[in-house]
C-alpha cells in the first residue's frame, strides 16, 4: 500500500512535470495573418506557442518579440511557411527577438530582409531549428548581412537550419555562451557560418559550400564580450567555398580571399579535429591573430593573439590555385605562394609571452592532417610581401604537439533539460 | 488671469461632456485618448487641462520633420526629483504626453495641422509603460494600437516644396528599442540638461525647470545654482559646433549606442559626454554594419564626412544601411549638415 502510494507521488510528480508544457495553440489564420502576426506577437502571453500556416506571406515591417519567457514561434516547415520581406520598408531586420527567456524558432523560412533574417538579442534557451534565412535575388552588397543571428545570449541550439546570400554570414553566432550548432547546411554566403567573441560551444555536423569563406571563429576588439574561447569543432564539411566575396568594403568579412575554407582568428581554445575540407582555391585552413588585420584596437582586456589552437586529424585535399588576387590578404598570398593555394597557413604572430625557451610558440598543434602544403608566414617579422616572401617557412615540427581536452559540458546540461529533444 | 481662458472655454464647450472633468489615469489603458481628459474643448486644439503642463526640449529627435506637442502630467502632490544625470526621477502616476503632427504647410501655419498619433508614457511604479494613439481621419479622437501603423502625409515644408512620406507609427515593442537601459523602458527626453530652457507658457516666459518647481512638479531644483545646459543643436549661440553635433547624437542615436542600450553589441557610444575617441567612432572599424558601412572603413574619418559611415548611414533611407533604424523615413538634411560639418572640422 505505501509502495503503492509512493508509486503514485512519482507519476504525480511526472504528471506535473509534463504538464509544465505550453498550452495548446491554434494554427493562426493564413487570410490574417499579416495583418495579425505582429499584434499576437505583442500580446503574447508567457508560454505561448504561436503557430504559422503553410503559404507565403508578404511583410512590410519588421516583426518583433520582446520581454517574454518561453514562446514558441513555428511554422509547417522551413520552405513551406514562408514569410517574405521582399516590400520591407521599415526595420534592420526580418525579425528581432529581444530579451526572451525561452525561445524556440522552428519550421519557416524568412526570405529577403533588409538586414538581419532573424536576429535574437540578450535572449536566454535560444532554439532555432529547420529555419531557412534567404535572398531570392542572388549574391548582392544590398542584401542583409546575417542569416540567423544570436547574439549576447545564453545558451544557444541551432539545428537543420539553411542559410544563403548573406552579404556577411549565413549563421552567426556573436558574444554568446553556451553554444550548440550542428546539422546546418550554408551555401551562397560570404561567409558561410561564424562563431565570434563566443565562449564555451560546440559546432559540428555542418555542411559550407559555395561560400567565399567556409566557417570562421573570429575574436573581434572593443565588443562588450571579447575573448572568445573553449570552441570544439568537429565532422564539418566545408568543400567549394570559392565564390567572390560580395559584402560592401569595410566590413570585416570583405577581407576574406575567395577560396578559404576555414579561418580561425584570435579565438583561444579551439580543438578542431575530423573535418572534411576540399577543393579550395586558396587555403584550407587558416590561424590568425587579429594584428594580422592591421586594424586598430583599443580594448586592454582584448587579447589579439590565438592561443591554445589544436588542430588534428581533418581531412584537407583538393586545394589546388592559382588563389584569389581580388583581396588584400589573397593577393599577398598570391606573391609568396607562386600561385599555389596553401591547406594550413599562419600569419605566424604568436602571443610573445607564451614562447618556450627555444623560442618555440606553445599552443598551437597541428598534426595528423595527412599530408598537407603548410606555410608560416612569420609576419611578426615584417608584414610586406618581401619581408614575408624573406622569412616565410615551411617547418610544421614546431606545431606537432598535442593539447589537454578542455570542458563543454556546460550545454549538455541545458540540452537534457529540454523535454522536446 | 491664468483662469480666464479657461472659464470661456468651459462657458463655450458647456454641452460637450468633456469640460470640467480632470485627468483620469487607471491601471488599465483607455481605447480612446480622450478618456484620459487630458486636454479640454476640442481635442484636436490640444489644450491642456488642469495638471497638464506643456514643455519643450532643447535637441529634439529627428522623426520625419513631424512637429511635437509635449506635456507632462504628474497625480495631485506628487513631483519629479531632480536628478544630475538621465532623466528625472519620476513619482508613480506620472504621464508624459506626446503628439506627433504636420503643418500642412510650413510657409503658414494657419492653413492647419494633421495630428498622426499621440504617444503616452505612464509611470506605473515599477515601470513605464508605453502606449501608441492613432488619430482617426477627422481629427476628433485617437484609438489605442498596439501594432502601430503606416500613414501617408503630405505637407509643404519650409522651402515651400511639396513633401510626401510613409509615416511610421511604431508598434509596442518597438518602443522599448529606444526607451530601454538595460532592459528597462524609460523616457529619452526629459533630463535637465534637454529641460533647461525657456517655454512661452500662457502667463508668460520662464524657465521649464523653474516653472516645474513652482507647480510642485520638480522638487530638488536649486534656483540659485548652475543647471547643465544641452546646446541647441541648430542654434549656433547655444554652443560650439562639437557641443552642439554631440548634443545632436546624444539625442538621436544615445539612446541605443550607450553602454547599457540595444546597440552596445557595436562598441560605439553617442552621448553628449562621450570621449572623443574610438568608443565614439574615431577611426572606428565596424563590427556589424553590414550594408551600412557604405564601403567605408571607419564610423568617423576625422575631416572626412564623407568618408565616414556615420554619415553615410545618415544619409541613408535604406532599412537595413540606414541609422537611426527606427522612426525615419527621411533623411534630415540639416542633421546631415551640422554632423559632417563637426567630422569635417576634427583635428585629430
Amino acid at each position: 500500500m505505501r509502495h503503492q502510494l509512493i508509486v503514485f507521488i512519482i507519476i504525480a510528480l511526472g504528471w506535473t512535470a509534463c504538464g509544465e508544457e505550453q498550452p495548446a495553440s491554434e494554427i493562426m489564420d493564413s487570410a490574417t495573418l499579416v495583418n495579425d502576426l505582429q499584434e499576437r506577437l505583442i500580446n503574447a502571453q508567457d508560454g505561448e506557442q504561436i503557430l504559422l500556416p503553410e503559404g507565403k506571406f508578404d511583410f512590410k515591417r519588421e516583426l518583433s518579440l520582446a520581454d517574454l519567457s518561453d514562446i514558441t514561434i513555428r511554422g509547417v516547415g522551413k520552405g513551406k511557411t514562408i514569410l517574405s520581406f521582399k516590400g520591407q520598408i521599415e526595420g534592420a531586420q526580418g525579425m528581432l527577438i529581444k530579451n526572451v527567456k525561452g525561445i524556440t524558432l522552428e519550421g519557416f523560412s524568412v526570405l529577403d530582409s533588409k538586414g538581419d533574417a532573424i536576429k535574437a538579442q540578450g535572449c536566454e534557451n535560444v532554439i532555432m531549428r529547420d529555419l531557412e534565412a534567404s535572398w531570392t535575388g542572388g549574391k548582392s552588397p544590398t542584401n542583409g548581412a546575417y542569416g540567423l543571428y544570436p547574439v549576447s545570449s545564453k545558451n544557444v541550439l541551432m539545428e537543420k537550419c539553411e542559410a544563403s546570400y548573406a552579404m556577411d554570414a549565413g549563421i552567426y553566432v556573436g558574444q554568446s555562451q553556451n553554444v550548440v550548432v550542428r546539422d546546418n547546411y550554408v551555401h551562397h554566403n560570404v561567409a558561410g557560418l561564424e562563431i565570434e567573441n563566443t565562449i564555451t560551444g560546440e559546432v559540428y555536423n555542418n555542411v559550407a559550400k559555395n561560400n567565399t569563406g567556409g566557417m570562421l571563429i573570429f575574436d573581434m576588439p572593443d565588443l562588450p564580450q571579447v575573448n572568445g574561447d573553449k570552441i570544439k569543432f568537429y565532422n564539418n564539411t566545408m568543400e567549394d567555398n570559392n565564390g567572390e566575396n560580395f559584402a560592401p568594403k569595410g566590413m570585416v568579412v570583405s577581407s576574406i580571399p575567395p577560396g578559404s575554407g576555414m579561418i580561425i582568428m584570435a579565438h583561444s581554445n579551439i580543438e578542431m579535429y575530423d573535418n572534411i575540407i576540399k577543393n579550395h582555391k586558396t587555403l584550407g585552413i587558416a590561424v590568425n591573430s587579429w594584428l594580422f588585420t592591421g586594424l586598430p584596437f583599443e580594448s586592454k582586456e582584448y587579447d589579439p593573439f590565438c592561443s591554445n589552437i589544436y588542430i588534428h586529424d581533418n581531412e584537407i585535399s583538393g586545394n589546388a590555385g592559382p588563389p584569389d588576387a581580388t583581396t588584400d590578404y589573397g593577393k599577398l598570398l598570391t606573391a609568396v605562394l607562386g600561385g599555389q593555394s596553401v591547406d594550413i597557413i599562419t600569419d605566424g604572430i604568436f602571443k610573445p609571452t607564451a614562447t618556450d625557451e627555444n623560442g618555440r610558440p606553445v599552443g598551437y598543434c597541428i598534426r595528423n592532417n595527412g599530408e598537407i602544403r603548410f606555410v608560416n608566414l612569420q609576419a611578426g617579422m615584417g608584414a610586406e610581401p618581401e619581408a614575408i616572401a624573406q622569412n616565410m617557412d615551411t617547418d610544421m615540427s614546431l606545431f606537432d604537439c598535442e593539447l589537454p581536452d578542455f570542458d563543454t559540458s556546460e550545454h549538455d546540461q541545458w540540452l537534457a533539460s529540454k523535454s522536446d529533444f | 488671469m491664468k483662469y480666464i481662458p479657461l472659464i470661456i472655454i468651459l462657458v463655450i464647450m458647456g454641452c460637450s461632456g468633456h469640460s470640467g472633468r480632470e485627468v483620469i489615469v487607471q491601471d488599465e489603458a483607455f481605447e480612446k485618448l480622450s478618456e484620459y481628459h487630458f486636454f479640454i474643448g476640442q481635442l484636436a486644439e490640444l489644450q491642456p487641462n488642469e495638471g497638464v503642463l506643456p514643455y519643450d526640449l532643447n535637441t529634439p529627435l529627428f522623426s520625419d520633420y513631424a512637429h511635437k506637442a509635449r506635456f507632462v502630467w504628474m497625480p495631485a502632490g506628487s513631483s519629479a526629483k531632480y536628478t544630475e544625470e538621465g532623466v528625472l526621477d519620476f513619482p508613480e502616476g506620472t504621464v508624459l504626453i506626446k503628439n506627433f503632427y504636420y503643418h500642412n504647410d510650413e510657409t503658414e501655419v494657419a492653413k492647419g495641422r494633421r495630428i498622426l498619433e499621440t504617444r503616452l508614457l505612464i509611470h506605473r511604479g515599477e515601470a513605464w509603460e508605453a502606449l501608441g494613439y492613432i488619430w482617426d481621419e477627422h481629427q476628433t479622437d485617437a484609438q489605442l494600437k498596439v501594432v502601430g501603423g503606416i500613414k501617408e502625409v503630405e505637407w509643404v515644408n519650409t522651402q515651400a516644396k511639396m513633401q510626401k512620406v510613409n509615416y511610421i507609427i511604431p508598434n509596442k515593442n518597438q518602443c522599448k528599442n529606444c526607451h530601454a537601459t538595460a532592459d528597462e523602458l524609460i523616457p529619452i527626453g526629459p533630463k535637465v540638461q534637454n529641460l533647461n530652457k525657456d517655454f512661452p507658457y500662457v502667463d508668460g516666459t520662464m524657465n521649464q525647470l523653474a516653472k516645474w518647481s513652482e507647480i510642485g512638479y520638480l522638487s530638488g531644483y536649486r534656483p540659485d545654482r548652475e543647471h547643465p545646459q544641452l546646446a541647441v543643436w541648430d542654434q549656433a549661440g547655444s554652443g560650439s559646433l562639437q557641443e552642439r553635433a554631440l548634443a545632436y547624437l546624444d539625442v538621436n542615436c544615445g539612446h541605443c549606442h550607450h553602454p547599457e542600450g540595444a546597440a552596445n553589441t557595436s562598441g560605439l557610444t553617442l552621448t553628449a559626454h562621450a570621449k572623443l575617441d574610438k568608443s565614439l567612432g574615431i577611426y572606428k572599424p565596424t563590427v556589424s554594419a553590414g550594408a551600412g558601412t557604405g564601403g567605408h572603413t571607419y564610423s568617423i574619418v576625422p575631416g572626412e564626412p564623407e568618408e565616414s559611415i556615420l554619415v553615410y548611414r545618415m544619409r541613408s533611407t535604406d532599412p537595413g544601411a540606414m541609422m537611426p533604424e527606427l522612426g525615419r523615413r527621411m533623411v534630415h538634411e540639416e542633421g546631415v549638415a551640422l554632423i559632417s560639418d563637426w567630422i569635417r572640422n576634427l583635428e585629430f
